[in-house]
């Protein structure tokens, strides 16, 4: 028997009555408001380059007089973005790090004895368990992140 | 031909809702993460829209920056779930009552 996590689908649909009243008070108050008409983007200008030149505050070299204007530079919150990043990998990383008996074992470590196992004895990479790996060599071999049971 | 920026509003409200009511209704932790992320893209897709309206580009940058957000909290997201799936055999996210008071 599989142990997937299984999809939980009981629970009421009631609160979900909220979302779509939500929905109708919003779409009310939108289709009665008087928006003006879209500026639109002039033509024969590449947004692309001028997304690049905002995001990484090179004005300069930002297009002149009747072009896109008034684009804020974005160099500070793109470090902070890439900073950002960083701290999440390593938090998920983090979150990943399994115990067994007390000790640590790192999700990204090579797994001991790789070296002497061949392909058809059917390392399990997919979450799956093989039905050709005993139940004693696979907790050695599995590499789902799962324990061993 | 221009699309009224109601249309981009009607659609960004919409799938802001669909969020909702994933969240509201559903007790598995994917699903959870699957309608913030929605929500989420209902948030760019009116900063696209309003870059248009305005004739101005800062939205469209500010959107690139609020999809390495989602990308970063689907990470850290998909963490919890994976030590969630861990300790109790399950994501569901009512059965983990330890840290609610």
């Amino acid at each position: 028997m599989s142990n997937r996590p299984r999809l939980a689908t009981e629970g009421s649909f009631l609160p979900g009555v909220l979302a779509v009243v939500l929905f109708a008070l919003m779409a009310a108050i939108t289709l009665n408001t008087q928006f003006g008409e879209m500026a639109g983007f002039p033509e024969g200008i590449s947004i692309v380059s001028e997304i690049g030149y905002a995001m990484f505050n090179l004005t300069p070299l930002q297009s002149g007089e009747g072009a896109i204007g008034d684009t804020e530079p974005f160099l500070a919150a793109f470090l902070l973005i890439a900073v950002l990043l960083d701290a999440a990998l390593d938090a998920s990383l983090v979150l990943a790090k399994r115990e067994e008996g007390g000790e640590a074992v790192s999700p990204l470590s090579t797994q001991h004895g790789t070296s002497d196992v061949t392909p058809t004895a059917g390392a399990v990479t997919d979450g799956g368990s093989s039905s050709s790996v005993d139940a004693d060599s696979s907790g050695d071999l599995e590499s789902n992140g799962g324990e061993r049971r | 031909m221009t699309v009224p920026i109601e249309g981009y509003v009607l659609l960004s409200m919409a799938l802001f809702c669909i969020g909702l009511f994933g969240i509201l209704t559903r007790r598995n932790a994917l699903f959870f993460l699957m309608s913030v992320e929605l929500m989420l893209n209902a948030a760019v897709i009116n900063f696209v829209a309003f870059a248009f309206y305005h004739g101005n580009l800062t939205g469209q940058v500010f959107a690139l920056f609020a999809m390495a957000l989602a990308a970063a909290e689907v990470a850290v997201g998909l963490g919890i779930i994976l030590v969630l799936y861990r300790n109790f055999r399950d994501v569901d996210v009512t059965v983990p009552t330890t840290m609610r008071w």
